[in-house]
């Protein structure tokens, strides 16, 4: 588990995060939502150790990340950031799954054994000795998910991962996500793609103005008023839900369709 | 004539040896909104490069085919005619803001080209009530939040009266509740105008209310063109990220009956789904 306790984070003199306390559970999804600039991203870097607390502790599995090294963190919590650009540096495909792995103590040939299971995990393999920056938009960002996968840590931070993604990679990233949740990982997705987040019903904190301002499940965050002012929009399912009657709001498009066939006159 | 016209156009960059554009037919009547739409690296920048010109102007390669906006071919256009056929909005307004304040900033184009005082001043006056900002014409644009940028810098060129408008990805940096403001917005100027327009746009649902057509690019050729519901309803490929009330109407009708999710939602009084397992 991920605990936050009372945790401040300020850049400059301005607080990015403020009084945040929560706590992350492996196995399930959990989403932080919010307009532009309310803190996601401070909390996801908090989350994963990259920066530490102000004031307040971010404790990973019982450890503070104050007290630990970021490597240690890092080992349990990888984090997958919006742009990959900014994520890719080495000269091969190939060796850019292994930095991580070479920093985390791994031997040359066990980084690459892993680097390689990776790289096909993603369908990357043919890839190998390419340049990083060559690849195109879609399987650079594959290959961020190659990197941290490579290392197996039990808490994968995405942020923002739908942002100018087209439908072909967005089902690769559901599938992906997927995948993590059956092996008993926690997937922790900052966005304010509500239409992506809905199927997944995720443990969701609304973060405004560096404070949570609502947590719960996200099939019960729009049958409550508050979300309004924190810039989220209401997927079309829960409209429709709302719009059919039902107790229960249809988290798939599937859920949606049978109701409409069994009432339905058309 | 129609508004823009693409005619079997080819375009291979410098250097490369795939095809970004493929034999690429395109025609927009006047007036008329085409939502453009495909996965990233499509050709989709490319097709715009090449109706305002850049390539092969700019961008050089092997280029074949040709593209005439109100009937002229851009290669053969000066750079004014370009300007004053071509109203180009980037997806990050910070790309395009020159001046201090608001109202300066909207006329900037018509100083530039030349127009007169009580021209530039009437023009000006009702492109800022179109986009609702005319209250932000004195603030300094620093002071304004991005999606008010946007709306400025949409307004600086839709008082251009451009032949065509081309909105790149106008809401991408926004977050949704600010590009559901913003589209919102331009939609109604654009309707108003009657601006014949392309828009590019991954998130198709907020323009495929208002567009007359979708085409969807794959591999440097247009693979889908025709209305939105008929496009969307034959669709069966995954590079689209088709709306969810598209995708209930599918598998509940079988087809698409109503484009617009307002409409939809309309279609759906009186029924009512009672306890859901």
């Amino acid at each position: 588990m991920i605990k936050l306790k009372d945790v401040y984070y300020t850049y400059g003199t301005r607080y990015a995060v403020e009084g945040v306390s929560l706590e992350i559970k492996e196995g399930e999804v959990t989403a932080f939502v919010g307009p532009n600039g309310a803190g996601k991203t401070t909390l996801a870097k908090l989350i994963s150790g990259i920066i530490k607390p102000t004031r307040g502790s971010v404790y990973v599995d019982g450890i503070d990340t104050k007290k630990s090294s970021h490597l240690e963190i890092i080992r349990k919590v990888g984090i997958i950031f919006q742009n990959p650009d900014y994520q890719l540096f080495e000269r091969t495909v190939l060796e850019e799954v292994m930095f991580a792995l070479k920093n985390m103590g791994y031997d040359r040939r066990e980084a690459q054994d892993r680097a390689m299971k990776a790289l096909d995990r993603f369908g990357l393999s043919k890839y190998a000795d390419r340049p990083p920056l060559s690849l195109s938009g879609g399987e650079k960002k594959r290959l961020t998910f190659a990197i941290v996968y490579a290392w197996d840590p039990k808490y994968i931070v995405f942020d923002e991962p739908t942002v100018g993604q087209d439908g072909l990679n967005l089902k690769n990233l559901r599938n992906v996500m997927d995948e993590m949740l059956k092996e008993g990982k926690g997937v922790i997705i900052t966005s304010h793609d509500m239409e992506f987040l809905w199927p997944l019903n995720p443990s969701t904190f609304v973060i405004k103005e560096g404070k949570v301002v609502w947590m719960g499940k996200m099939k019960e965050l729009f049958k409550e008023a508050n979300y309004s002012d924190a810039n989220l929009i209401e997927p079309q399912l829960s409209v429709i839900s709302k719009k059919l009657s039902l107790k229960e709001p249809a988290l798939s498009v599937e859920d949606a369709a049978e109701v409409i066939k069994g009432v339905s006159n058309i | 004539m129609y508004a823009l016209e693409v005619k079997n156009l080819s375009f291979t960059y410098k250097g490369e040896t795939v095809k970004a554009l493929d034999n690429v037919s395109l025609s927009l009547p006047y007036g008329k909104i085409l939502l453009l739409t495909g996965p990233s690296g499509c050709g989709k920048t490319t097709l715009l490069r090449a109706i305002t010109g850049l390539v092969p102007k700019i961008y050089e390669g092997s280029y074949s085919g040709e593209v005439l906006i109100d009937g002229k071919n851009v290669l053969k256009m000066s750079q004014k005619d370009l300007a004053l056929s071509v109203g180009y909005v980037f997806q990050n307004p910070e790309n395009q803001l020159v001046s201090y304040v608001v109202e300066r900033e909207v006329a900037f184009g018509l100083e530039n080209l030349g127009f007169e005082k009580e021209q530039i001043i009437n023009k000006t006056e009702s492109a800022l009530k179109e986009l609702g900002i005319y209250e932000l014409k004195d603030r300094p644009l620093r002071t304004l939040s991005d999606g008010q940028k946007q709306l400025v810098a949409i307004a600086g060129i839709l008082v251009m009266d451009p032949k065509i408008l081309i909105l790149d990805e106008p809401t991408s940096t926004l977050d949704p509740a600010t590009a559901k403001m913003v589209s919102s917005k331009v939609k109604d100027a654009i309707r108003k105008r009657g601006a014949s327009t392309i828009v590019v746009e991954h998130r198709i649902e907020l323009f495929s209310e208002i567009a007359d057509y979708i085409a969807v690019m794959k591999d440097g050729r247009i693979v889908e063109f025709g209305k939105v519901n008929e496009v969307l309803e034959n669709y069966s490929g995954s590079e689209l990220r088709v709306p969810a009330f598209i995708e209930v109407q599918k598998k509940a009708y079988g087809r698409v009956i109503y484009s617009r999710f307002d409409d939809f939602l309309r279609g759906l009084n009186g029924q009512k789904g009672g306890n859901f397992t």
